[in-house]
């Protein structure tokens, strides 16, 4: 089962979800999650995912954003910390910034139970966006298990 | 937990799901197989200084379909109003037509309980791509809840035409505006 919204403040009231900064607000089944202060730019890298290549520098964001191209590919931390050992948490894009054109994962929507920690987003611009520290850029939604962890 | 088939079909009888227009030819194992709508929007970026600024463009129909081109992003909407007060939506793509490399709901796949509309597909093909009005596109599993439900309230709630980003409004512009 998915968490409505206000099952999931009560859940982080209580403890069994971590959310920081957490300000109370929830849309009905999901939290917004914030894009934090810095990002990394792949873009333009030959990648070598079969070897433990450096990752770009991270990159101070200014306040007043910075345009992301298409065919670029960036990652940066969600400014909230969260988690769970009793849901699963499952990252969604807004459909704000997807009808902006913005993936903000490739294949990893999905936290592991009990893991908490920021999310790093993996952003991949369809069409130039301007992006900001602390915009909503994407919502996570937790979800029920089948036993204790 | 996702609903079955006959649990939809309960829910639409019910009134607990909504799914206008309905087809009851159009279910997968746990999930309703909605089309696409019959109209297409280019979000085309424009440079402006050092920034862009974006406008919908409508895609015209050439012999009955859309021509998709790789690299643009397209906004549509489903052919039904889709929406539940007592369920959590997932919609997704077709697996027929990511088989294609069309990408459907750019990591948007969340529909929150509560709404209900035709709601805006964005769309990404990988590759040149002719898609038909009402052309069967994605489909949409029904999620139970735990906990007390809120009322959405979100700014799409009432459009059940493609609806434009805010992000993507003039900047003289109350924040839904759409051409």
């Amino acid at each position: 089962m998915i968490l409505t919204g206000p099952h999931i403040a009560a859940a982080i009231a209580a403890g069994d979800i971590t959310l920081t900064p957490f300000d109370g607000a929830t849309n009905p089944n999901s939290v917004d999650i914030r894009l934090g202060a810095t990002l990394r730019d792949h873009s333009g890298l030959e990648i070598d995912a079969a070897a433990d290549a450096p990752l770009p520098p991270e990159q101070p964001l200014p306040a007043e954003g910075v345009w992301l191209r298409p065919g670029g590919l960036y990652t940066a931390e969600s400014r909230e910390t969260f988690g769970s050992s009793r849901y699963v948490p499952i990252v969604h894009g807004k459909s704000s910034i997807a009808r902006a054109g913005l993936f903000v994962h490739v294949n990893g929507d999905m936290v592991d139970l009990g893991v908490v920690a920021p999310f790093t987003f993996q952003l991949v611009p369809t069409a130039p966006i301007l992006v900001r520290p602390g915009m909503a850029i994407a919502q996570v939604t937790f979800w029920t298990v089948s036993d204790a962890l | 937990m996702f609903l079955s088939r006959s649990a939809i079909e309960r829910a639409v009888a019910s009134g607990a799901v909504t799914i206008d227009p309905f087809d009851p030819t159009r279910f997968t194992g746990a999930s309703y197989v909605f089309g696409v709508g019959d109209e297409m929007l280019e979000v085309a970026p424009q440079a402006d200084g050092a920034g862009f600024t974006f406008s919908p463009r409508a895609v015209l129909l050439e012999d009955g379909a859309w021509s998709l081109q790789p690299g643009r992003l397209y906004l549509a909407a489903t052919d039904a109003r889709i929406g539940s007060n007592a369920y959590a939506m997932r919609l997704v793509g077709r697996p027929a037509l990511g088989h294609t490399g069309l990408f459907l709901q750019i990591s948007a796949d969340l529909g929150h309980q509560g709404a209900c509309h035709a709601w805006t597909l964005e769309i990404i093909a990988t590759r040149p791509t002719r898609l038909a009005p009402f052309q069967k596109i994605g489909q949409v599993a029904f999620c139970r809840t735990l906990g007390a439900p809120a009322p959405y309230a979100g700014a799409f709630a009432a459009t059940d035409r493609p609806a434009m980003s805010p992000l993507h409004a003039p900047r003289d512009a109350p924040s839904q505006a759409r051409s």
